[in-house]
């Protein structure tokens, strides 16, 4: 019993140790990599629950053409992608996700952001 | 019976104790390929790599996912049994049978089999060795569901070497004291229960801390008399 009393002690001490190590990325609204031609996709997945599942997530998504930066909140459960150049379809979005293990729930193509006039 | 309080399986300290190459390579090959406690299958093109050790018990496994449904896996296993020490390794396959994927939780059904070999050495008259290899089977069901605060899972599984049929059922039900970032270390609190009738007549309770860092997960804990348990884990 004293075992396990000081197992509790320490599992309620360590997090208050641990919990805050690097900063998370964050999911700014216009991201970094927003430019002329550029858009922002938020995508919202369903059963990710854990560091594993971005990881899975990430890797997929990484891979779609023109993905300049991505970023994932994973309370929310959002993960936003800087596009530049031609955005993937849904339906390719779909496809990643699925490939990770996961569903969509929304895809939000939240922000555009129109080219710049090219001076003659 | 003697009693081992941990075994930790080292190029070295295994060379030492087997005396021959084979099994040394497949525990090369266990190490660097590698399945797991958690997901049996990761995610397309993911390669999963763990070690469970506990007194008596040891598992390498590595599973590489080829399909989002099915992965292909290798696990080598070292178990002490009251009469004879069970040891091999197995070639198996992973199926993700069911996933539910629901608005912040997941749910999930695995099945697994496989085929290998076990192997130990006996001496014949003199001081020549010779490895008696017997097929060995393993297959193990999974169920489990996690939200970002709770986690809980039921496990069963067998290995099949003669007439040695050992077989576990593991239950676990955990909880994240908070809900951390991908760059945030978490915690979970998990109290597993065991069921392994060949190594004890009764149910073995283990509290342990997992602690998961982006794609990786550690775990750490002792059972009620104090037999420790500690599992490792990475995803590529």
């Amino acid at each position: 019993m004293r075992r396990l009393l000081i197992c509790i002690l320490c599992a309620f001490v360590s997090p208050t140790v641990w919990a805050d190590i690097p900063p998370s990325k964050p999911m700014m609204p216009n991201g970094p990599g927003v430019e002329a031609g550029g858009a922002h996709i938020v995508i919202t997945v369903k059963g990710m629950v854990c560091a594993f599942c971005v990881q899975g997530v990430e890797k997929k998504l990484r891979s779609l053409p023109n993905v300049k930066d991505l970023a994932i909140n994973l309370k929310a459960r959002k993960v936003s992608l800087w596009v530049e150049g031609a955005l993937p379809p849904d339906d390719m979005i779909t496809e990643k996700i699925k490939d990770a293990g996961y569903e969509v729930e929304f895809i939000e193509r939240a922000h555009q952001v129109a080219p710049t006039p090219q001076s003659p | 019976m003697e009693r081992i309080l941990l075994e930790l399986y080292t190029p070295c300290g295994y060379r030492k104790r087997v005396k021959t190459l084979a099994p040394i390579i497949t525990l090369a090959v266990a190490l660097i390929a590698s399945v797991s406690w958690g997901h049996p299958v990761t995610f397309k093109d993911g390669l999963a790599v763990y070690s469970k050790h506990q007194p008596g018990m040891v598992q390498l496994s590595a599973n590489y996912t080829f399909h989002r449904r099915a992965a292909l896996g290798l696990t080598h296993v070292r178990i002490q049994l009251p009469k004879q020490t069970l040891e091999g390794t197995v070639g198996q396959m992973n199926a993700l049978l069911y996933r539910y994927n629901g608005p912040g939780s997941q749910g999930n059904l695995y099945a697994w089999g496989g085929a290998g070999t076990s192997w130990h050495n006996t001496e014949r008259s003199g001081a020549t060795e010779e490895i008696q290899w017997t097929p060995l089977y393993m297959g193990g069901v999974q169920a489990d569901f996690e939200t970002q605060r709770i986690y809980t899972a039921l496990q069963s599984a067998l290995l099949v070497k003669g007439d040695e049929r050992p077989y576990w059922v593991r239950y676990r039900f955990g909880i994240a004291p908070y809900i951390a970032e991908y760059h945030q270390l978490q915690n979970w609190f998990i109290l597993q229960a065991t069921w392994f009738p060949e190594m004890d007549a009764h149910v073995k309770f283990t509290p342990m801390m997992r602690f998961f860092y982006q794609t990786v997960l550690w775990e750490i804990g002792a059972d009620l008399d104090g037999r420790p348990w500690v599992q490792l884990m990475a995803h590529f």
